[in-house]
């Protein structure tokens, strides 16, 4: 009986979550296209490509600069710049040869040596890291929001389940309908929120770019997420707030503590294992970026500054029909998940621990 | 006499700071109120526009932002000229039926597949018992958003062998959903006919009701025999949007920790009685466990309505397209008309708004239960 009954469920996980991870593990070592082409196997080139990622220190800057730009190597642009050419051709003339798959991610300097970053897949680095951005940002600020709100919500005020409503009303919209009203909203042009900032400010703030700005298009997908997903991490605070014993605030008023106090010695604490969880979900969410990035920014945001991990797998594996390709940024992906929520559950159970 | 006036400076005293009290209380109680409304304005302001946009004529959208007038209707000036244009572009109701058909489906079969998955798992002994809730919990971190690619690659190449497992699966669920609705029905034909209607009679009644309820199921297996048979890939059908969702880890996790938490004295009693596992997940099981029921629907229903990235990347053509992927027509067709798109997102936001609104304590419980976690 307890397969008959058991059995739909188990099987259809099997079919649809497990087998699809060995597949994608079997798919990622080929280079394997979904336009039917032939597929051959590739090895571990794929997660090499992928994973690639070095420091390396420029050659010096040569006294003077050649006339002519070189194939490889630093040369003064017309507009006076100082710029470093990365030519796979040239890398070997000096002395960088072994490099000539990678690409330049990022420049810098320490007293005087040019240093660079580089990579064999660039963009790659650059989902991960927006995807790092967007979860410190939006993790912290989400939840202390989430806090703010259900405090607020929390206070025997007449009416207050009319507020608990409203805020709650953004988590019962699609985030597809809503990414696309705020498209509109954040219209460089037109955008209502450009309008109110104007109005606000007295015509001191804006009008800014947003979304086609490298700087303000992934925070302007930030505030997004977080007025549609905060909420719901309300509601849950709401019924973590409930769960407190009411003796425990008396009590500490006979000790004389202040609102303050009470707050920090007596709700925090006992919001513990709520927290907790509010943190988790969220972080999780905040790795599985895509449906806002893609409806807001399709092509990954100017300068790649919103591209993140799902958007890029999606736009290899679906958009460019690069299964193999995509099945290994997957299986990264995968990891790196399976990494935070190990480190996270680490970090809990040693607090507990103390 | 001086302690006479003393105890009245007293009493005016106590008045005069019952007063001041009094005010602080208020003022707070008014900057409390101001500061949420304030909020509840930042909440609701895209909203507002969006359905106040939805009924103005296409060249007002854009002409009133400057100003207040775009949270606020015009009355001389309302149309449903936005509307009539989503109906003249896109076949709103094929992707309308698609939307409520897919997240029908897949939410009641997954109430169902998931909860009697979480039965065996929390009540009946069998070997692996301990290593399947092993496996389930572990798999609640792994997002969709990771194995989308394999998971297409999988669904293009689905052999005719497998498609006749999972047919044959299909089978089964409505078979089983059958028993369940024709076990429970009976007491609901005895309640219409009042316990009197000849058998012949409440037998097609119950038949009956257990076609219907069991429709969903129905269609969908009938779709699947008829794609066994033809052949074909998956891709750009419905059942290649319901089934990789149907069963869910973190379904049969919330289901588990509800079941586990129910006494068993309930189950031992109609152990006695001679009933069978099934009959005590359906008939003991079921009728206790409504919260979490309704929370695992309702979580469901908004996940699986605002299901965007699989359908995108799994149907082709708007006859098997939902809701939230028709939307990318109007972004990308010429011209773009804000005031369509702006119709287009009322029509959708709308109806689930009103549910929102209707069931809105379940919605918040279902939310607040989601994150009970020891």
């Amino acid at each position: 009986m307890a397969i008959l009954m058991g059995g739909p469920a188990f099987l259809l996980l099997g079919l649809f979550m497990i087998w699809p991870v060995i597949r994608g593990i079997d798919l990622s070592r080929t280079n394997q296209r979904f336009d039917g082409a032939q597929a051959a196997a590739v090895g571990w080139s794929n997660y090499d490509k992928i994973l690639s990622v070095n420091v390396i220190r420029l050659p010096d800057i040569p006294d003077p600069l050649p006339e002519q730009a070189p194939t490889a190597g630093w040369y003064r642009s017309n507009d006076g710049e100082l710029i470093f050419r990365w030519r796979a051709r040239g890398l070997e003339e000096i002395g960088l040869g072994q490099y000539a798959d990678y690409e330049i991610a990022r420049q810098f300097s320490i007293g005087g040596n040019q240093y660079a970053v580089i990579a064999k897949d660039p963009l790659f680095w650059k989902s991960l890291l927006n995807n790092f951005y967007f979860a410190l940002i939006v993790v912290p600020v989400q939840t202390g929001l989430a806090l703010l709100l259900a405090l607020l919500i929390n206070q025997k005020l007449p009416y207050r389940n009319v507020f608990r409503t409203v805020y709650f009303s953004p988590v019962a919209t699609a985030m597809v309908i809503i990414a696309v009203v705020w498209l509109f909203l954040y219209n460089p042009q037109f955008g209502l929120i450009n309008q109110m900032l104007d109005f606000i400010s007295g015509g001191k703030l804006g009008p800014y770019q947003w979304l086609q700005s490298s700087s303000m298009a992934m925070p302007a997908i930030m505030v997004m997420s977080i007025w549609q997903g905060v909420g719901f991490q309300m509601v849950i605070f709401l019924a973590g707030l409930q769960d407190i014993p009411e003796d425990l605030y008396e009590a500490s008023g006979i000790d004389g503590a202040n609102a303050w106090q009470k707050f920090r010695f007596v709700t925090l604490p006992m919001l513990r294992n709520t927290t907790i969880f509010v943190v988790l979900t969220t972080t999780i969410l905040a790795f599985r970026l895509f449906d806002q990035v893609n409806v807001m920014t399709p092509d990954g945001g100017p300068n790649q500054s919103t591209a993140t991990m799902v958007w890029y797998a999606i736009r290899r594996g679906w958009g460019q029909s690069e299964v193999g390709y995509a099945s290994a940024v997957s299986i990264v992906f995968v990891g790196i998940v399976l990494i935070i929520s190990l480190i996270q559950r680490g970090v809990i159970r040693s607090d507990t621990a103390e | 006499m001086a302690t006479g006036t003393l105890s009245q400076r007293q009493r005016s005293d106590a008045q005069r700071r019952e007063t001041i009290a009094r005010t602080i209380r208020l003022v707070r109680r008014a900057l409390a109120y101001a500061f949420m409304i304030a909020l509840g304005f930042i909440f609701l302001f895209p909203i507002i526009f969006m359905l106040v946009a939805a009924f103005k004529p296409n060249d007002r959208v854009i002409a009133d932002l400057a100003s207040f007038r775009a949270f606020f209707p015009d009355p001389s000036t309302l149309t449903t000229a936005n509307i009539q244009d989503v109906f003249a572009r896109v076949p709103f109701e094929r992707l309308a039926f698609n939307s409520v058909f897919i997240t029908f489906v897949t939410v009641i079969a997954g109430l169902f597949v998931n909860s009697m998955a979480a039965f065996t798992l929390s009540r009946l002994r069998w070997v692996g018992r301990g290593l399947m809730l092993g496996i389930i919990v572990s798999l609640i971190i792994i997002p969709l958003e990771a194995i989308a690619v394999p998971l297409m690659m999988e669904v293009n190449e689905m052999g005719t062998a497998l498609n006749l497992v999972i047919t044959a699966l299909m089978g089964m669920l409505t078979v089983l959903l059958w028993i369940a609705v024709w076990n429970a029905s009976g007491g609901w034909v005895d309640d219409v006919g009042g316990g009197s209607l000849p058998a012949p009679a409440a037998w097609l009644l119950q038949a009956i009701f257990t076609a219907i309820i069991a429709l969903p199921l129905e269609i969908l297996t009938s779709m699947m025999i008829r794609q066994t048979i033809d052949g074909g890939t998956w891709l750009n059908t419905y059942h290649v949007q319901i089934l990789p969702f149907i069963a869910e880890p973190f379904s049969i996790f919330l289901f588990y920790q509800f079941f586990i938490g129910v006494p068993k004295d309930f189950d031992e009693a109609a152990y006695v009685d001679g009933a069978g596992p099934f009959r005590i997940y359906w008939q003991v099981m079921v009728p206790l466990s409504r919260p979490v029921f309704a929370t695992v629907a309702i979580l469901k229903f908004l996940q699986f309505w605002a299901a965007y990235l699989w359908p995108l990347m799994a149907t082709r053509s708007s006859d098997y397209r939902p809701l939230m992927v028709g939307m990318d027509f109007f972004q990308t067709q010429a011209p773009i008309r804000w005031g369509s798109i702006m119709g287009y997102a009322a029509m959708v936001t709308i109806p689930v708004l009103i549910i929102f609104l209707l069931f809105q304590k379940w919605f918040v419980q279902s939310v607040s239960s989601s994150g009970v976690k020891g």
